[in-house]
């Protein structure tokens, strides 16, 4: 009697759950419809054309030349090549800095807020100032970075020079990394404390708890923060661009010669709306490609409550 | 999770010190630089000059008050729309099924995978032909649409909360609507309050989209104080370096006091909830 | 958990209260807006700074002039995004900043600006006989510069110079150089490289520092031996022939002694006006604009009292080198080209504008009649000026040449990209130059395509 009221309500339910949905969704979808889709057409509208800048009213269609351009240009390989490199570097780094700060900042222990804010300090510089600022300590003459090298004996090099720029953008990078470190710390938090205080009472050591309790269960947010840093690594411009100096058309050295910054130099310094539009939609299938791998390879290590 | 023996504590916080020194460097760095004179080569570890003069540079060099004004209602705009709208889809996304639900899950994505230079022209004659530009209703649409980044984090966060209550708050006749306002809310303040503060972060900081969208007159504070990179300066167009850092300690203020704020709501999480009992 | 319930309503309550209240300020902040704008107005768009005009209420002062006007201002930046979204959105800006040696070539041959000759003839206020030469540099007729239409003036003008900094020469006991004389650019070479001061590796002091990018520096020393960067129909650059790889290599052998800063020998200070006073490099190759900034920072007689200007090195013949001039143009599209003219002429000639501008020592006015305005105060504001006056006047030439097919940017984006690692030891400079010229080549095709060239 009871089971078969359950089911009749179950299959409500779930009705009204697909009602709530929709309603709740509705807004993004419409605005989604009416205001993301548009940018978005327009660039692959434009993708195909001789688009410079200033012919909008005598544009010419090239068919696929400009992805076929993007197929046959050494530097987008090269700078693709690039990017990827400074990822495999950067995500693994800011992933683990993130799991550690976030345990030893989720603890109960004295001053801990203060601490915690001090480490999220990085995050709320304004991302103008963080480029003149490191610019600055990375200086090749008088920059502090040197002078700590030089009062404890070692050589000092020429940080955004060929050699060392690639060091100087990580470290740039990994001091930046507490940005999703708050949201490990809310999953942290979200762990009833009975889960540790039964841990603890079967015998289970800081590691254990960290590999068995903590680790799973931030598994959501480390799946976010693997698939935006992803996302926003392939991508990576403005900071390279801000080590480097002066202002958005600055060609950064070769070794922080990124794929959006060569997309944006043929956009914005050589007028190749039309190329650099073709560079960015065939990044985007890139994405969407390492996106879905992620997905699938995620059910095999991120924890869901279902 | 709390550590029982001393030793490990300590560690600990020479950990937290270390950590505090390397984040707390730059802005050090950046205040002795702030007060060297705005014709000099930077400073190394300790001032070289005391020129004070420089923070007010950075405030009446613009109109303050008025763009101050056009930053609030940026921000009375971003922040609760932004929240409200990022929560709801993050709501509907983890915990909601329905047909087409990875769809949108993967459109909400896709807004990420595209740089914003690459769409900023269609958006600007989108917004010029609908006659929009210059006014803050563009804040307004953009907080609807939902930021990617919010929206994915209300997602994720909200999926590892236990179905079981869902269930059983349904069976003590909870409606959906009351699934949200009752159990899913009351149970997310660290999230609401990482939700709050990233859009305030953000919104406060963000120079584009007032650069792209509004004219002088609506700029808020940030585009003012770090307008257009090069900082003009009664005639000349250096970039003044030290009136710049002067600026973003002044910049930050704000931003440091809405984060120590909501940071105490995160040390509650959820274990003050109604999880346990 | 009624304790919970009650807090969740407050929060909804709240967001709710928000949500009204700025609906309501956005809704009276359009009307204010719409009150304040009359029909019939116009409103003028401008992507000139006000504080790099000199007068910070020049436009305040304009709007309370000429009622019914009303003046926007973009900030551009170095990202033209907004310029570009504007301009494809058809509601372009109307009056443009460009610099006349780089950008305004590109900029008429896209047909971007607006030829003014026929406003000039009719206006009363202002007359070409007043102007200097150098405003030439704005005339155009797609492939000498000089000649053709008219398309803007500058702001202020100044030839490129060399300021040397005397404390330093006297340290090294080096002689200053002549104030009517130019160095040749193999003696500017040895003064540079025997200026530098290092110690190990750390490079203490610079030789010379300059804000000129290589490919300007290319055409300038190459100008004065009778050649150019680019081959005379603009098809093509000389990276291929000796002349110019040989100035190139010039440039580089002083690039790799900290002769001249490069990303190899980088400076704090990449404009030099600072490093000047800062004994942090010898000389600085620019013009008599610094002068205005010094003015602007406060700088006192006495701080001052060490720097000294000169005439730039010259080739062959002697010369005195416009390299960017700050111009203002008129968009082709605009909507309004009498009242923009009107603002454009107050913007560039005005006493409130121009006049003031000179009392800064931001540059030579456009005009001779504001020449008596400019700052005498200090020696060295009287020493530069008689430098400008008594030799820069007379050997003024206005023939160094820019493609007008390619963005100069461009240009100067391809020397970053393949040269600068050559200065690292990671690629031959030949094979660089190379790829270079191909790079333009391609670029200048492109850009005969879009124009419409042959």
């Amino acid at each position: 009697m009871r089971w078969k009221k359950n089911k009749k309500k179950t299959f409500s339910l779930t009705k009204n759950k697909r009602r709530t949905f929709y309603i709740i969704m509705t807004p993004f979808i419409v605005l989604f419809l009416a205001y993301r889709l548009f940018p978005m057409a327009w660039g692959v509208y434009i993708s195909f054309t001789n688009y410079s800048g200033f012919n909008m009213d005598n544009l010419k269609f090239v068919g696929l030349d400009n992805y076929i351009h993007v197929f046959t240009d050494k530097e987008a390989f090269g700078s693709l090549g690039r990017t990827l490199l400074i990822g495999v570097v950067v995500i693994p780094l800011t992933i683990i800095t993130c799991n550690t700060m976030a345990i030893l900042l989720s603890m109960k222990n004295k001053g801990v807020g203060l601490f915690r804010t001090l480490f999220y300090i990085p995050s709320i510089i304004p991302a103008v100032a963080v480029g003149t600022m490191w610019n600055g300590m990375f200086l090749r003459d008088g920059g502090v970075i040197n002078e700590i090298i030089k009062a404890l004996g070692g050589e000092p090099v020429n940080w955004l020079g060929f050699d060392y720029a690639f060091y100087a953008l990580v470290i740039m990078m990994l001091w930046g990394a507490g940005g999703s470190v708050l949201n490990n710390i809310a999953a942290i938090k979200n762990i009833p404390q009975d889960v540790f205080e039964a841990a603890r009472l079967d015998g289970a050591g800081n590691w254990k708890l960290v590999t068995k309790i903590i680790l799973p269960l931030s598994s959501t947010m480390n799946y976010m923060a693997l698939v935006t840093g992803i996302i926003s690594s392939l991508q990576l411009f403005s900071q390279p661009i801000m080590l480097s100096g002066t202002g958005m058309s600055t060609v950064p050295i070769r070794p922080l010669y990124t794929y959006m910054v060569h997309t944006y130099q043929q956009i914005f310094t050589k007028l190749r709306f039309g190329y650099g539009l073709a560079l960015t939609f065939v990044l985007f299938v890139i994405m969407v490609g390492a996106t879905q791998l992620n997905e699938w390879a995620s059910k095999k290590w991120v924890h869901v409550d279902e | 999770m709390e550590l029982r023996n001393k030793a490990s504590k300590i560690i600990v916080y020479v950990v937290y010190i270390l950590v505090g020194l390397v984040a707390l460097f730059p802005i050090y760095y950046t205040f002795i630089n702030s007060i060297r004179d705005v014709y000099s080569t930077p400073a190394i570890l300790t001032p070289k000059d005391y020129q004070w003069i420089n923070f007010k540079y950075a405030v009446t060099l613009v109109p303050f008050f008025k763009y101050l004004k056009n930053s609030f209602i940026i921000l009375a705009i971003s922040v609760p729309f932004g929240t409200l709208f990022s929560f709801l889809y993050g709501y509907a996304l983890a915990k909601l099924e329905a047909p087409g639900k990875n769809l949108l899950f993967f459109l909400v994505l896709s807004t990420m995978m595209i740089p914003s230079f690459a769409t900023q022209i269609p958006q600007y004659i989108m917004f010029s032909k609908m006659g929009i530009t210059n006014t803050f209703l563009i804040w307004v649409f953009e907080a609807i649409a939902g930021s990617a980044y919010q929206i994915f984090l209300c997602r994720q966060y909200l999926s590892s909360l236990p179905n079981s209550l869902l269930e059983a708050a349904t069976i003590d006749g909870c409606s959906e609507a009351q699934l949200i306002t009752r159990i899913a809310l009351p149970l997310s303040k660290s999230l609401i309050a990482i939700v709050v503060f990233n859009l305030f972060n953000f919104n406060w900081g963000d120079y584009m989209m007032p650069y792209m969208y509004l004219s002088k007159e609506k700029f808020p504070l940030i585009m003012a104080l770090f307008s257009s990179f090069d900082y003009v300066f009664e005639g000349t167009s250096t970039k003044l370096v030290p009136v710049v850092n002067a600026a973003t300690l002044l910049v930050m203020i704000p931003v440091f006091i809405v984060f120590f704020c909501c940071q105490k709501q995160l040390v509650e999480g959820i274990t003050a909830g109604g999880v346990k009992g | 958990m009624k304790k919970k319930r009650i807090v969740s309503k407050l929060l909804i309550g709240v967001m709710l209260l928000n949500l009204s209240m700025t609906s309501v300020g956005c809704t009276s902040d359009g009307g204010d807006e719409k009150s304040g704008e009359k029909d019939g107005d116009i409103t003028l768009t401008v992507t000139v700074g006000a504080h790099e005009m000199g007068d910070s209420k020049l436009y305040e002062k304009y709007e309370a002039e000429h009622p019914g006007i009303h003046i926007d201002v973009i900030p551009l930046s170095n990202n033209d995004t907004k310029l570009l979204s504007m301009i494809a959105s058809g509601d372009p800006p109307d009056i443009i900043r460009c610099t006349a040696y780089d950008e305004l070539p590109a900029y008429v041959q896209r047909g971007i600006l607006m030829p003014l000759d026929d406003y000039i003839a009719k206006s009363d206020n202002l007359d070409l006989n007043d102007m200097y030469e150098a405003a030439n540099m704005c005339r155009f007729d797609g492939a000498t510069r000089g000649t053709g239409s008219l398309y803007g003036l500058p702001k202020d003008w100044c030839p490129i110079g060399l300021w040397i900094n005397k404390d330093v020469f006297a340290e090294e006991g080096i002689p200053l150089p002549s104030e009517t004389e130019p160095m040749t650019w193999a003696e500017f070479g040895d003064l540079a490289k025997r200026l530098v001061k290092k110690d190990g590796e750390a490079v203490n002091r610079h030789g010379c520092i300059t804000a000129l990018p290589l490919p300007t520096l290319l055409e300038m020393y190459l100008n004065g031996n009778g050649d150019s960067l680019w081959t005379d129909d603009f098809s093509s650059t000389t990276l291929n022939t000796d002349a110019t790889k040989q100035a190139v290599e010039y440039f580089k052998d002083l690039q790799e002694h900290a002769a001249i800063q490069s990303s190899l020998y980088p400076s704090a200070d990449s404009i030099g006006n600072t490093a000047l006073l800062e004994d942090k490099t010898g000389m600085v190759l620019a013009g008599y604009w610094f002068n205005g900034g010094y003015a602007a920072a406060n700088k006192t007689e006495e701080t001052l009292s060490k720097l000294m200007f000169v005439p730039a090195p010259v080739g062959e013949k002697e010369a005195a080198y416009c390299l960017d001039m700050v111009s203002l143009a008129i968009f082709s599209k605009t909507k309004h080209p009498q009242e923009a003219y009107d603002l454009w002429e107050y913007l560039v000639m005005s006493e409130t504008s121009a006049g003031s501008r000179a009392k800064i020592g931001l540059g030579i006015p456009a005009s001779k009649k504001y020449f008596s305005d400019l700052p005498k105060d200090t020696e060295v504001q009287r020493q530069s000026l008689a430098v400008v006056e008594n030799y820069q006047f007379g050997v003024l030439d206005l023939t160094p040449r820019v493609c007008p097919y390619i963005t100069y940017a461009s240009m100067i984006a391809l020397f970053d990209q393949y040269y600068l690692p050559v200065l690292f030891g990671r690629d031959k400079l030949d094979d660089a130059l190379k790829t270079i010229n191909s790079e333009a080549e391609i670029l200048i095709e492109e850009g005969k395509a879009l124009v419409g060239a042959e």
